[in-house]
């Protein structure tokens, strides 16, 4: 700060940003950093990107990029992911992972379909049919923990010749006349 | 009552968040003094989103979603202060009730609204039903009015409630798309919102709800605040602060760092008129 009879210094600023001197403190902090990149010298991602652009925690410099959600996280939203790992934080339409690239817990389907309805879908397992009370599901066909004799994607419907007990226990053999009954 | 459009208090000023930086821009009348516009806090690592000032003791406070926290510091300088560092996820929007001396607070992670004493104190859960996206919240400290937005793609609204948490209802619930920022001008007595969905800027009077339009083809509009028929919102597309009257843009202040800029609010120089002569409860 040449008023004080210092001698200029540059900017500990990339591509020599300008910056500015905290009254009354020794503190340099870079006003203008290039975009994506922010922190008092400019060493961090801006929200919204990812990256370590000084190699300050991970030793190898890597420059700051947008995160990467799979389209699966909200425009509208603050704090979409991590700035230094870029591990994403609020996945949306039912999705989960480190990208948003999977269905979660209690939901199937494809998380990268263009369709928002038609990422992840709700396992909806039958209550009499599953086995335990979870809803999880086959995360890509969505097929359920069917107990004996059920069948069916959220285990809804008993085999021929059964049928679902009350007690939630899957279906039973019908052990009726096989001339006389109707199936 | 017609908006009075006389300029604010002499002294006024803003400050909006920018990643780390919280930046001042002094006002001349309503105009912006960007050439003055300086960094006044740099806090290492945090991104601010939530703005707020206290006009009693000089004191700014914000919300920083990276340390997921709730802090302070006097607007001349000196030590940040953390008031609430427990039990948040992403505390987006804040309001300082200068005369209950009680800060309010929106959380889009918890889907909670929170309020506590202005060091963190008798901290309590004021809503924790009926939020998606909850954002910016604003109080009218005098009638003891608190307003806030909910930016659920699938049912945006704006709702109030007196500041105990009584009588919570549903304000506005039409034509909203994704309504950002919230501002209630203790001068003209109106509310305004800035709604990144209709990329328009709208204001109401909460007493007789009638609504109109303050200005439209916003790019990306984020946080709003304003006084005595000026309004100034922080926007995405243009990464600035923007000015504007009545159907009117007027100047565009364009920071240094190229970041989205989030919170805005004004600093006054002296608290605006009214206490308390409605106490709910």
């Amino acid at each position: 700060n040449p008023a004080e009879g210092a001698r200029c210094q540059q900017c500990p600023c990339p591509s020599g940003s300008s910056c500015v001197q905290k009254p009354g403190t020794q503190e340099i902090v870079c006003t203008d950093c290039p975009l994506g990149l922010s922190g008092k010298h400019c060493e961090l991602c801006s929200d919204g990107y990812y990256g370590d652009p000084q190699g300050r925690m991970a030793g190898s410099v890597r420059p700051c990029v947008a995160c990467d959600c799979s389209n699966n996280v909200d425009v509208n939203a603050v704090g979409n992911c991590d700035r230094s790992t870029g591990e994403c934080l609020k996945c949306v339409h039912n999705t989960a992972g480190f990208f948003c690239d999977r269905c979660k817990e209690g939901f199937y389907g494809n998380a990268l379909a263009s369709v928002p309805e038609q990422k992840c879908r709700s396992c909806a397992c039958s209550a009499f049919g599953t086995i335990g009370t979870g809803q999880t599901c086959n995360p890509v066909t969505g097929q359920c923990q069917c107990r004996p004799h059920v069948m069916g994607r959220d285990c809804g419907r008993c085999k021929l010749g059964h049928f679902m007990s009350k007690t939630g226990t899957g279906c039973t053999r019908c052990d009726c006349d096989p001339i006389g009954s109707v199936a | 009552p017609r908006p009075d459009v006389d300029p604010p208090p002499p002294g006024s000023s803003l400050l909006f968040a920018q990643g780390q930086l919280i930046t001042h821009i002094p006002l001349a009348g309503s105009t912006l003094q960007s050439e003055s516009a300086h960094t006044v806090i740099s806090l290492h690592g945090s991104i601010t989103v939530g703005l707020a000032f206290d006009c009693v003791d000089n004191m700014i406070y914000w919300t920083d979603i990276a340390g997921k926290t709730i802090n302070r510091a006097s607007l001349n300088g000196g030590e940040p202060q953390v008031i609430i560092n427990t039990g948040l996820l992403s505390p987006e929007g804040l309001a300082i009730d200068h005369l209950g001396r009680n800060a309010f607070w929106t959380d889009s992670g918890t889907d909670r609204i929170e309020v506590s004493k202005l060091d963190g104190s008798q901290r309590r859960v004021l809503f924790d039903t009926g939020l998606v996206n909850p954002r910016a919240i604003v109080v009218d400290a005098p009638r003891g009015h608190m307003y806030w937005t909910d930016w659920n793609r699938e049912a945006p609204k704006i709702e109030t409630a007196y500041m105990d948490g009584s009588e919570r209802r549903v304000l506005v619930s039409e034509d909203l798309g994704l309504p950002n920022g919230l501002t209630f001008d203790p001068y003209s007595r109106q509310l305004c919102w800035a709604d990144a969905g209709t990329k328009r800027l709208e204001c109401v009077y909460p007493s007789h709800g009638t609504r109109r339009r303050f200005l439209e083809g916003l790019r990306y509009p984020f946080s709003l605040t304003g006084f005595s028929g000026h309004l100034y919102y922080t926007d995405w597309r243009r990464d600035a602060v923007v000015s504007a009257t009545l159907n009117q843009e007027l100047e565009e202040h364009l920071p240094p760092q190229r970041s989205h800029p989030y919170g805005i609010t004004t600093v006054f120089p002296q608290c605006p008129p009214g206490n308390f002569f409605h106490m709910h409860h």
